[in-house]
C-alpha cells in the first residue's frame, strides 16, 4: 500500500534542519501499525509528509501505486480526499458546526448533495456509538466522544489510509484504549491501513508493528 | 452553492457586530454616491430650466464701439446699427431661420389710474417668438398688422398686469400709459405671457414700427437675434459668428479683428459651456463617491484578513479535509461579495429613497421662474443604478481578492498547530 524509499526532508528555517535522513518503510494493506519516537525524531514530518500535507526533498513515496509527487495543490486536494483519512490529537473539529455536519465535511468537498452526505455521516456516527449526539456542537462532547467523531469523519470518505496523529494524547487511558479498540474495528472490518503515530509504548504495544523513529532514520 | 452560501452566512454570523459595521462602511459608500448623484441631476436638471427660455442656436449680435481706427474710422466711435442693416443681413445670411431686431427702452413706466409699475419696453418684431420661448397666457402677441399700421399695442408680463390692474379687472383691452424719456402715450393691452425660466425682468413688448415712430426717430436698434439650426458644437457656433462679423465689418467699416465694434453672443458657445460645468459636476461627484466607496472596501479587505487569520485553523483542517485551493478561495471572496453587495444594495435602496423624497421636496412641477431654483427634480436613473451595482460588485471582488490569496496560501500542518 504504502512504499517509501529513502525519504529526506530538510526545513531551511533560518539554518537548514535535516530532519528525514533517508526513510524507508514499506506497509501492506490493512496493516495495524504505530511509528514511535521521541519529540523531534522526525515521526510528524514523516506522518505529513504520508499525508500529502507536506512536500519531500528526495526519494520517493509510493501510495496505492501512485507516485507523490510534484503534485499540484488540486490533487493533493483530491488525494487527501479520498485516499487518506486523519485523526488528530487535538481532534481539529469544527467547533461551530454539529459533530453531523463536521463528519459530513469531507462528502462536501466531494460535491455529494447534502441530503446523502447527512444520511452518510449519521450511519458513520451510529457506528461509532454517538447517534444521539448528532446535533451536538463539539465543545458539548466529551474528548474521547470528540474524537470518535473525528474517527467517524476520518470514515466518511472510505479512505484507504488512516493517519492519526496522537490519537489518544488528550484522553484519560480508559477512554484511550476504547479509542483505540474503535480504531482496530474500523481497520479490520473496512480493511483499512492504520498509521498511529504516537510516543506512548503502551499504545504502541496494542498495535501489530512498531515501527521506531529516531534522530531522522527508522531503527 | 447553496451550501457556500449557507458558510458564508455562518461566518457572518458568527462575527454579527463586525459584519455589520464594515456592511455599514460599504452602505454609507454607495448611499452617498447615490445621493450625489441625484442631486448633480438636481442641479443639472435645473440648469437645463433656467436655460429652457431661451433658444439655444440663437446668435445675438449688439452694436458696439470701433476699439481700433479702421480704414478713416477713428477709435472710440459709435457702430451705427440701423434697419437697413438687419435688412442686408437677411439678404446676406439665407441660411438662418431668422433674422429679428429690437430696441429696449430700459426705466419706462407703465401706469393705470393711479398704480404705476416700472418695467424694460422692448421694441419687436413677430419673429421674436422664435427666438424666445415666450408662454402667452392670455389675447394674443404683436402681428405683422400691428406692424404695418403701427399699432399702440402692448403685451405685458402676466406679473405686472396682477401688479398694474385691481383684482377683477380684465387687463386685455385696457389702456395703460406708457411713459419714456417724458413722453406718455396711452397704448392697449392686447396680450399677456408668462416666460419660462430666469426672466427675472418683466419685459413689455410693442410693435418695432410704433416705437421707432414714437420715441426713435432716429432708427437705432438695440440687438439682432439671429436663430440658425445645424450648428452643433463650439467650433461651428464661432465659425459662424466670424462670417457675420466679416459681413458685417465691410458694410459698417470696422476692422474685421476688432471685437468690441459689434458684440456677438453666442448662446450655442454658452450652452456647451454650461453642459461643460454639467459633466464636470458629474465627475467630480463620481470621483467623490468612489472615494467613499474606496474607503469601505478596504474597510472590508481588512475585515476579510482578520478573519482569514482567525480562521487560519479552520481553514488547515479543511484542507487536510480535502478542500481545494479554489474551494477556500471561493469561500473567502463569495464572503466579501456578500457584504459588499448585500449592504451596498441596502445603502443604495436608502440612496434611492431619499432622492426620491427629495424629488417629491423639489419637483418639477412646482418650477416657479419668478424665482429660478438651482434644484429640480434630483433622481437617479436606472443606468447609474447598474453602473453602481457594477461598482459593488467590482468593489466585493477587490476587497476579497487579497484576503482570500493568504487563505490559499495557508499550509495545512501549520495551520492545524497554530493554537
Amino acid at each position: 500500500m504504502i512504499t517509501l524509499k529513502n525519504i529526506h526532508k530538510t526545513y531551511n528555517a533560518g539554518t537548514a534542519l535535516h530532519v528525514l535522513k533517508g526513510i524507508d518503510l514499506e506497509i501492506e494493506a490493512g496493516e495495524f501499525l504505530s511509528i514511535m519516537g521521541a519529540s523531534g525524531s522526525g515521526k510528524s514530518t514523516l506522518l505529513n509528509i504520508l499525508g500529502v500535507l507536506d512536500t519531500y526533498d528526495e526519494g520517493e513515496y509510493w501510495l496505492d501505486g501512485r507516485l507523490i509527487k510534484n503534485l499540484t495543490e488540486k490533487e493533493a486536494a483530491h488525494l487527501r480526499n479520498k485516499m487518506i483519512g486523519f485523526v488528530f490529537q487535538s481532534f481539529n473539529l469544527l467547533n461551530f458546526k454539529t459533530a453531523l455536519e463536521n463528519v459530513a465535511l469531507p462528502l462536501y468537498y466531494q460535491g455529494v448533495s447534502r441530503s446523502k452526505r447527512n444520511a452518510a455521516a449519521m450511519e458513520y456516527l451510529e457506528r461509532v456509538g454517538l447517534a444521539e449526539w448528532a446535533e451536538h456542537l463539539p465543545n458539548q462532547l466529551s474528548g474521547g466522544q470528540k474524537q470518535r467523531v473525528a474517527i467517524a469523519r476520518a470514515l466518511i470518505a472510505r479512505p484507504r489510509v488512516i493517519l492519526a496523529d496522537e490519537p489518544t494524547g488528550a484522553l484519560d487511558s480508559q477512554t484511550s484504549l476504547d479509542v483505540l479498540k474503535l480504531l482496530r474495528e474500523v481497520s479490520e472490518s473496512d480493511g483499512i491501513t492504520m498509521i498511529i503515530v504516537t510516543h506512548a509504548q503502551e499504545i504502541a504495544e496494542k498495535t501489530d508493528r512498531i515501527v521506531r523513529i529516531k534522530d531522522g532514520i527508522i531503527i | 452553492m447553496k451550501d457556500l452560501f449557507e458558510e458564508i452566512f455562518i461566518a457572518m454570523r458568527m462575527n454579527k457586530m463586525r459584519t455589520a459595521l464594515t456592511g455599514f462602511a460599504i452602505a454609507w459608500g454607495i448611499f452617498m454616491l447615490v445621493v450625489l448623484l441625484a442631486c448633480g441631476n438636481g442641479i443639472k436638471h435645473a440648469m437645463e430650466m433656467n436655460f429652457s427660455s431661451m433658444n439655444q442656436n440663437t446668435v445675438r449680435i449688439y452694436p458696439g464701439w470701433r476699439d481700433l481706427p479702421y480704414r478713416g474710422m477713428k477709435k472710440n466711435t459709435r457702430v451705427k446699427f440701423t434697419t437697413a442693416e438687419v435688412e442686408f443681413l437677411r439678404q446676406a445670411l439665407p441660411e438662418a431661420e431668422a433674422i429679428t431686431m429690437n430696441d429696449g427702452l430700459w426705466g419706462t413706466t407703465l401706469g393705470y389710474g393711479t398704480t404705476q409699475s416700472e418695467v424694460s419696453l422692448f421694441a419687436i418684431e413677430p419673429e421674436l417668438t422664435k427666438v424666445n420661448k415666450l408662454n402667452l397666457t392670455g389675447g394674443r402677441f404683436v402681428n405683422h398688422l400691428d406692424m404695418k399700421e403701427r399699432r399702440k399695442v402692448i403685451v405685458l408680463h402676466q406679473t405686472t398686469a396682477s401688479k398694474l390692474f385691481p383684482t377683477g379687472t380684465e387687463p386685455i383691452g385696457q389702456f395703460v400709459n406708457v411713459t419714456y424719456d417724458s413722453i406718455t402715450i396711452p397704448f392697449q393691452v392686447i396680450g399677456l405671457y408668462d416666460a419660462l425660466g430666469m426672466e427675472r425682468y418683466q419685459s413689455a413688448y410693442v410693435p418695432f414700427t410704433t416705437e421707432q415712430t414714437i420715441f426713435c426717430p432716429e432708427g437705432r436698434i438695440n440687438t439682432v437675434d439671429i436663430l440658425i439650426n445645424g450648428i452643433k458644437d463650439e467650433e461651428g457656433a464661432e465659425a459662424f459668428a466670424e462670417k457675420v462679423r466679416l459681413l458685417l465689418s465691410r458694410r459698417l467699416i470696422f476692422d474685421p479683428a476688432d471685437h468690441g465694434a459689434i458684440w456677438i453672443h453666442n448662446r450655442i458657445d454658452q450652452y456647451m459651456q454650461t453642459q461643460n460645468v454639467m459633466s464636470g459636476i458629474s465627475m467630480f461627484v463620481w470621483i467623490i463617491g468612489f472615494g467613499m466607496l474606496i474607503a469601505g472596501v478596504v474597510g472590508v479587505g481588512n475585515i476579510m484578513l482578520i478573519t482569514v487569520k482567525e480562521r487560519t485553523r479552520e481553514i488547515g483542517i479543511r484542507k487536510a479535509l480535502g478542500a481545494t485551493p479554489r474551494s477556500v478561495l471561493s469561500l473567502v471572496l463569495m464572503e466579501a461579495l456578500c457584504i459588499t453587495t448585500l449592504f451596498g444594495y441596502i445603502g443604495m435602496l436608502t440612496g434611492i429613497g431619499v432622492s426620491e423624497l427629495l424629488c417629491r421636496i423639489f419637483p418639477e412641477g412646482a418650477y416657479d421662474p419668478q424665482s429660478p431654483s438651482m434644484f429640480v427634480n434630483p433622481s437617479v436613473d436606472v443606468v447609474t443604478v447598474l453602473l453602481a451595482t457594477l461598482v459593488l460588485i467590482v468593489a466585493g471582488l477587490l476587497a476579497g481578492y487579497f484576503p482570500a490569496r493568504r487563505a490559499v496560501s495557508i499550509k495545512p500542518i501549520e495551520a492545524m498547530n497554530a493554537k
